[in-house]
């Protein structure tokens, strides 16, 4: 509800995440705003007055200290409830990887990402392989599984409005996934320091229906593209 | 209470007011300084600009082979504008294998507009040339070099020195590594294929003159004998 506002969520999981979001910010901002709250009014409500002998208290005593024992409770009880839920969401976007419809090789370097798309065939690694730089292309409710990787130091494949960031680190292959839920063009950034370039190193999602994809990846297959320049 | 919300209501709205008028005032301000100046380079604000140039290819623009960066000290200033065109445009470096290239698309990106780029080429331009010091391993032989230098001296001209008509930029003062690997992207279609590009096939064309390894290294080899 509330990063939705700022950003459309536009992966099976970035309402889970949104949703743990929206949790947390409650569970910390109303007693936040509630001990501001008690912490000015008691400071303007006890303030020195003429006449007035302050009194001196230890503290130790049951009737000071269980103001801060009673405070203790909800404490523990909201740290278990977002631990329980920070773990499942976590677990399900990277620890499970549910099967895939297709899969996206994804390679960042100084200052650049490059797509390798598995082409007409579905499968990567082969001749119709489509290759593109700083643009990767997508369907709308496929399940990806994407192989990431870098080739020079560490980067970081962030997709905000997936909320999905991971990690890209040299000479590992790392696997994930995620599934587009709406269609439409999205920001791609890199989210680890890199080096000089790296606030200039942005790409673009573009998430398309079903049909549309095949005919963007019909028309840019390799092998489409060698038989029309034969013709 | 309702008058807090009119004193509340009331300062906005002369405060967006005096925003907007500021904004106005200080958009036409510059709208009148870029049409003062828009006929010539500002080697100031090109020295200024130049900063983040010196991150790769070192400060006195002889370049810094650890970064892929040649030096770029001297070279023409058509050339280097036309390049940096070349760069943000995606027409060179935006190619999967092209280390350099994609390291340079995104600080060609960083240049704003025409003028920056017009200010920083300008800027290089002015620069002294360097004689960057032979790195090769291997040298090639010269006067073998010179034979099939014979082909490239019809636009790169006999001295080096670059054919402004033409398009071809001067290999002197060029870092011999950076002869090495761009007629080797030449060669592989790294660089010289990509959409837009309407200089770059020329250049696949005449490397494949080059038979082999050994006579990319030859013509390096004279081209270095060119460079004063
Ligand atoms: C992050 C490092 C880096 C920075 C910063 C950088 N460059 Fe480059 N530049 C390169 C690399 C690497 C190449 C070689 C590209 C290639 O191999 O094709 C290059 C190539 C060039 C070329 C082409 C040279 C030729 O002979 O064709 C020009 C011109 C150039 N840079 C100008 C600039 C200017 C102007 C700036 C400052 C605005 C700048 N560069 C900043 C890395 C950098
Ligand atoms: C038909 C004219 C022509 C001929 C002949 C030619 N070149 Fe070029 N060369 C060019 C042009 C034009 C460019 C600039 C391409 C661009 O704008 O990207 C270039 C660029 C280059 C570059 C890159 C320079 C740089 O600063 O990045 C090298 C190296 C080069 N040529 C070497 C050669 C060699 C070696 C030969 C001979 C085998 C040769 N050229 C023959 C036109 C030519
Ligand atoms: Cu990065």
């Amino acid at each position: 509800m509330i990063l939705e506002s700022l950003l459309p969520s536009a992966s099976t999981y970035a309402g889970d995440i949104d949703r743990l979001f929206d949790v947390i910010t409650l569970l910390v901002g109303i007693p936040f705003l509630v001990a501001s709250y008690l912490f000015f009014a008691f400071i303007f409500r006890f303030k020195a007055k003429d006449g007035k002998k302050s009194m001196y208290i230890t503290g130790t005593e049951h009737q000071y200290m269980k103001w801060i024992h009673r405070a203790h409770v909800p404490i523990l009880v909201f740290d278990v409830i977002i631990v329980v839920m920070a773990v499942r969401v976590w677990y399900d976007v990277k620890q499970n990887l549910p099967e895939a419809n297709s899969t996206v090789r994804v390679i960042a370097q100084q200052w650049a990402w490059t797509f390798v798309h598995p082409g007409p065939d579905n499968v990567l690694d082969t001749a119709d392989d489509i290759t593109t730089i700083n643009e990767l292309h997508v369907a709308k409710d496929t399940l990806y599984h994407y192989k990431l990787e870098a080739k020079d130091v560490l980067h970081n494949f962030s997709v905000p409005a997936f909320r999905l960031k991971q990690d890209a680190i040299p000479g590992r292959i790392i696997t994930g996934w995620f599934e587009p839920t709406m269609a439409g063009t999205f920001d791609i950034q890199c989210a680890e320091i890199c080096g000089i370039g790296h606030g200039l190193m942005p790409a673009k999602i573009i998430i398309e229906g079903a049909e549309q994809h095949a005919a963007w990846v019909e028309a840019n297959s390799p092998l489409a593209l060698t038989v029309a320049a034969n013709q | 209470m309702s008058w807090v919300f009119e004193r509340f209501t009331r300062s906005v709205v002369s405060m967006s007011a005096l925003c907007i008028f500021l904004a106005v005032v200080a958009s036409s301000l510059g709208a009148f300084a870029a049409s003062a100046q828009e006929a010539s380079a500002d080697l100031a604000k090109g020295k200024a600009l130049f900063g983040l140039c010196t991150q790769c290819h070192g400060t006195n623009g002889g370049g810094m082979q650890a970064a892929l960066a040649p030096a770029i000290a001297g070279l023409p200033a058509w050339y280097i504008e036309a390049q940096l065109v070349k760069f943000k445009s995606g027409q060179r470096g935006l190619h999967a294998q092209d280390t350099g290239g994609l390291r340079m698309y995104p600080m060609s990106r960083w240049l704003q507009n025409e003028q920056e780029q017009k200010d920083v080429a300008a800027y290089v331009a002015s620069l002294p040339a360097v004689a960057p010091a032979p790195t090769l391993a291997q040298a090639g032989d010269a006067a073998k070099g010179q034979g099939y230098y014979a082909v490239c001296s019809a636009c790169h001209a006999p001295d080096g020195s670059g054919n402004q008509g033409m398009g071809a930029p001067p290999l002197t003062g060029l870092n011999d590594w950076y002869l090495l690997t761009s007629i080797q992207k030449y060669k592989k279609s790294i660089r010289g294929s990509l959409p837009g590009d309407t200089l770059g096939p020329a250049m696949i064309g005449m490397v494949a003159t080059l038979p082999d390894d050994d006579a990319v290294l030859d013509v390096i080899a004279h081209i270095q004998t060119l460079a004063k």
